[in-house]
């Protein structure tokens, strides 16, 4: 293969050509109540070719390997018309060449445990929540093993081999009342290593089932401005969904008045606010030790002490901005081209303990887990999975319908707490860019407190 | 693929492929204009299996080792879910008009020449914006063939537009965004495709500061998906069958407005799920789910349909709950056009006939509140105070909510008369709405 690629890369008319096969192999099993909904394996074996001929690019993607240099050819024939159309041409920042081979060595290789087993272990945490209570009206517990090969090269001379493993487990429970109303519990697990991460689980299973179930009797929360808590999941979400995606420099650097909004040195919130993008934690499902434009992983400080210090970059947008690649350009699979992700991303520990956040609140909301948010521009908006009332100081009950939504700038302002119980997570899903979904990520956070948080309800 | 069939039929009692060729070819433009583009041909296959009454299920996109698929759907299948399934054979009508050699023949050359009318077109009414358009041919062949001698193909050809355009000032970045199938590309007119951008933008220019309360609104088409999306969950038959869904027990009965109906359509040619049969081979078709208000019907794929004890609706996709096929994943009760009958009001005369409420042309954060109880809670993307019947300017951090079911039932004002095919999938003419929770900051 190494000899066909570079061969297909020596005979490019391009001025730069990149080329990126992928093998993926993915188990799933999901279990919705009694029934095994799910098992399926799939392998996936595709290329993508990048070429850049006259500051224009050209891509082409495809499953057929036979014959790289048609697609090189092709690619460059699109980068032709592109470089004819534009008046702004690309140009890419200069990064080391690297000759590397990356193999991951897992604790317990997924790969060599029998599908029976993975069957076995999702219905035995199925039956878990099943047996729960008899409140329990459905189940969706879902086990996902994925692991890719990536072989990546370009005409500068690097040459790189990298393995990516992905290991997730949901369990999620829904409960009724018997009067039309049904409430979701919902635990995830997700990791870049082995089978041992999924084992053991089942007292988030049960733990999962006894909140769909506790749910019912939850309160509607009031509607309206709130001194609101988000716990560590909440928190990370956020800053990934809300403000990290306005870190992304081919984001801004396509959308010159909001990159004003975004200039570096300018404040964003409290002295205490660190926000870090890190291509490398132990087991984080957002780890890349190369991106795919073959660029080394880095530490981002995307705010230092409440200012913005640094932005996550391309070798494009670096070239385009004057800065340094990031180790960013990532890609959700072969049929799509690298375009600036983040990786592992958290708000670094504050001060505050959590008591001492929740003790001046009179009355609150403390907002936990997230099910889901959307961002448009500085628009975003949040459910937690669950919530509860802060009366007085202290944690009170539970509450529901809790969606939380503002003005991204306003709300980083009105942080005025950070914890010191940093957690990071990596969910099940993933995040989505540019019709690019699931990209393995994480996100996490301390503790963090927020003044005057719209929250919709009646 | 018949050789993957071939090799499988040895080892299993039923077997059925699905081979996915799709050929795409889109062109971006960014701010700053023509951007990339990108060829792409994807082949994959999905093997379904039956051994001794277990589903197994394996996908490649590596041709090259037809075993290798087979021995990993079998695998899958001594483990598999224990069902009755039969895979179908039924004779197909084709539908006429899915594909245009034409439009797959299409160059980048005139994709490139369409984004850039369509870009010059916006800017000359709107020079304050940035403008992103993506135009896309997308030629799909689908073959599926089974051990009980299903042996169906089909061509769909389409071409489509995305705009997205944008205006920001400091503290306000008001994002308007759209998208246009067509079966032809001289159907996709420019002034069409850029009148309802130019609109909103026009309409955003002033912002107004917006009231609190429950309040009537005015869903555009395409904002309409709020209040629709737990519909399209609770009329899954999946949902019925799992519980989840409140209308389990309501067929016949009338829960919503008289004047509203609803049919899911795959054989419009205009919708983009448009096909002759659904991605388990079984014949596609008109399905009338609700009618005059009453609940008709539900929608099914083979699977769900055989556990409920009915037929499939031709409703087997692949890609999740509104579809948007690919290879990879397994048929599921999915929506294919979804159609909202349409009422005998003008967008106009409603906006004109409320005194203070609020037009919504698009929500963020879909899919959030808990949708199986119709519940939806959304921050507006794009939404407009109503004073006097007049529109006074745009309106940002509002959190809209509320219960379809108890407000299609209750509290429908009426319907547009003009229905707007959105998200390439539904068509839908606007919807007013009274007595919606408004929480605005």
């Amino acid at each position: 293969m190494k000899q066909t690629i570079k061969q297909a890369i020596a005979g490019s008319s391009a001025d730069y050509t990149e080329i990126r096969i992928e093998r993926r192999w993915l188990n799933r099993v999901l279990f919705q109540k009694e029934k095994l909904e799910t098992l399926e394996s799939a392998t996936e074996l595709g290329g993508i070719v990048r070429c850049l001929k006259n500051g224009g690019w050209g891509i082409s993607v495809f499953n057929d390997l036979t014959n790289l240099s048609k697609h090189v050819r092709e690619a460059t024939q699109m980068a032709a018309i592109v470089a004819a159309a534009t008046s702004e041409p690309v140009v890419l920042a200069d990064v080391p060449t690297v000759e590397e081979e990356v193999r991951v060595e897992l604790e317990h290789d997924f790969r060599d445990v029998p599908l029976q087993r993975k069957v076995e272990l999702t219905q035995s945490y199925n039956g878990i929540i099943l047996g729960e209570s008899s409140e329990i009206v459905a189940t969706q517990v879902q086990y996902v093993d994925r692991f890719a090969e990536i072989t990546f090269a370009n005409s500068d001379g690097t040459y790189l081999v990298q393995e990516l493993p992905d290991i997730t487990l949901l369990l999620g429970a829904a409960a009724s009342d018997g009067k039309g109303d049904i409430q979701q519990g919902m635990e995830t697990i997700g990791q870049a290593g082995g089978f041992e991460w999924v084992e053991g689980m089942e007292d988030r299973a049960q733990i999962a089932a006894k909140r769909a179930v506790a749910m019912l009797d939850a309160k509607p929360v009031v509607g309206g401005q709130h001194t609101v808590v988000l716990d560590p999941m909440l928190a990370g979400v956020f800053i990934h969904e809300a403000f990290g995606h306005f870190c992304e420099a081919d984001f801004l650097f396509k959308n010159p008045r909001l990159a004003k909004i975004m200039a570096l040195g300018n404040e964003f919130g409290m002295a205490d606010l660190q926000v870090v993008d890190e291509g490398y934690i132990p087991g984080g499902r957002g780890n890349v030790p190369y991106d795919d434009e073959g660029v080394r992983r880095e530490k981002t400080q995307l705010i230092k002490d409440g200012h913005l210090h640094s932005l996550m970059h391309s070798r494009e947008t670096a070239a385009k901005m004057g800065a340094q690649p990031t180790g960013n350009a990532r890609a959700v699979s072969y049929e799509y081209e690298p375009i600036v992700r983040m990786t592992n991303t958290y708000i670094e520990n504050g001060t505050f303990s959590f008591e001492d956040m929740i003790k001046d609140v009179e009355r609150g909301v403390y907002a936990v887990d997230a099910y889901g948010g959307q961002t448009e521009f500085e628009q975003f908006s949040f459910s937690a999975a669950y919530a509860y009332e802060i009366v007085n100081g202290e944690v009170g009950g539970l509450l529901r319908n809790v969606v939380l939504s503002g003005n991204l700038f306003e709300t980083m302002r009105s942080i005025d707490a950070i914890g010191t119980d940093l957690k990071i997570s990596g969910g099940v899903g993933g995040c989505g860019k540019g019709g690019q979904n699931p990209l393995p990520v994480t996100t996490g956070a301390p503790h963090i407190r927020i003044r005057n948080v719209t929250i919709g309800g009646k | 693929m018949h050789s993957i069939l071939e090799k499988a039929q040895n080892k299993v009692d039923q077997a059925e492929v699905y081979h996915l060729r799709r050929k795409v070819l889109p062109v971006k433009f960014d701010a700053q204009g023509l951007s990339v583009i990108k060829t792409k041909q994807i082949e994959g296959v999905a093997l379904r299996v039956l051994c001794k009454g277990r589903l197994g299920y394996s996908t490649s996109t590596d041709l090259a080792h037809p075993v290798a698929i087979v021995d990993t759907a079998v695998a899958t299948a001594a483990y598999g879910d224990q069902t009755d399934l039969e895979f179908p054979i039924h004779a197909i009508d084709p539908i006429v008009g899915v594909h245009n050699p034409e439009t797959a023949a299409l160059s980048a050359e005139r994709l490139v020449e369409l984004g850039e009318a369509i870009r010059e077109r916006i800017l000359v009414d709107a020079s304050d914006v940035e403008v992103g358009v993506s135009v896309q041919t997308t030629v799909d062949h689908v073959h599926i063939a089974n051990t009980h001698g299903l042996d169906a193909e089909e061509t769909r050809s389409s071409v489509n537009v995305g705009l997205e355009v944008t205006r920001a000032i400091p503290g306000d970045i008001f994002t308007v965004a759209d998208q246009y199938g067509a079966r032809l590309i001289d159907d996709l007119a420019i002034e069409d495709i850029t009148r309802r951008v130019l609109r909103l933008l026009r309409l955003g220019e002033a912002t107004a500061s917006a009231p609190s309360g429950s309040l009537p609104i005015v869903f555009t088409s395409s904002g309409s998906i709020a209040l629709l999306l737990p519909l399209i969950m609770g009329l899954n038959g999946k949902s019925v069958l799992l519980g989840l869904s409140p209308l389990g027990d309501k067929l016949g009965e009338g829960i919503f407005d008289s004047r509203f109906s609803l049919i899911d359509d795959s054989r419009l040619v205009a919708g983009a799920a448009a096909s002759s049969f659904d991605d388990e081979g079984v014949p596609t078709q008109r399905t009338t789910l609700i009618e005059g208000g009453q609940l008709h019907g539900f929608y099914y794929d083979l699977r769900t349909a055989k556990q409920a004890g009915v037929d499939s609706t031709g409703n087997g996709f692949k890609g999740g709950i509104i579809g948007g096929s690919n290879f990879r994943s397994a048929p599921s009760a999915s929506l294919s056009n979804l159609v909202v009958a349409t009422g005998d009001a003008t967008e106009d005369d409603l906006i004109r006939g409320i005194k203070k409420g609020l037009l919504v042309d698009g929500v963020l954060g879909l899919g959030q509140g808990n949708l199986n109880a119709g519940d939806f809670s959304n921050n507006v993307a794009a939404a407009f105070l109503i004073e006097d019947g007049r529109i006074t300017g745009r309106v940002k951090n509002v959190m809209l909510s509320g219960n379809s079911y108890d407000l299609l039932r209750h509290h429908l004002i009426g319907l547009g008369d003009q229905a707007n095919w959105v998200f390439g999938q539904l068509s839908c003419p606007a919807l007013a709405i009274d007595n919606v929770n408004v929480a605005a900051k």
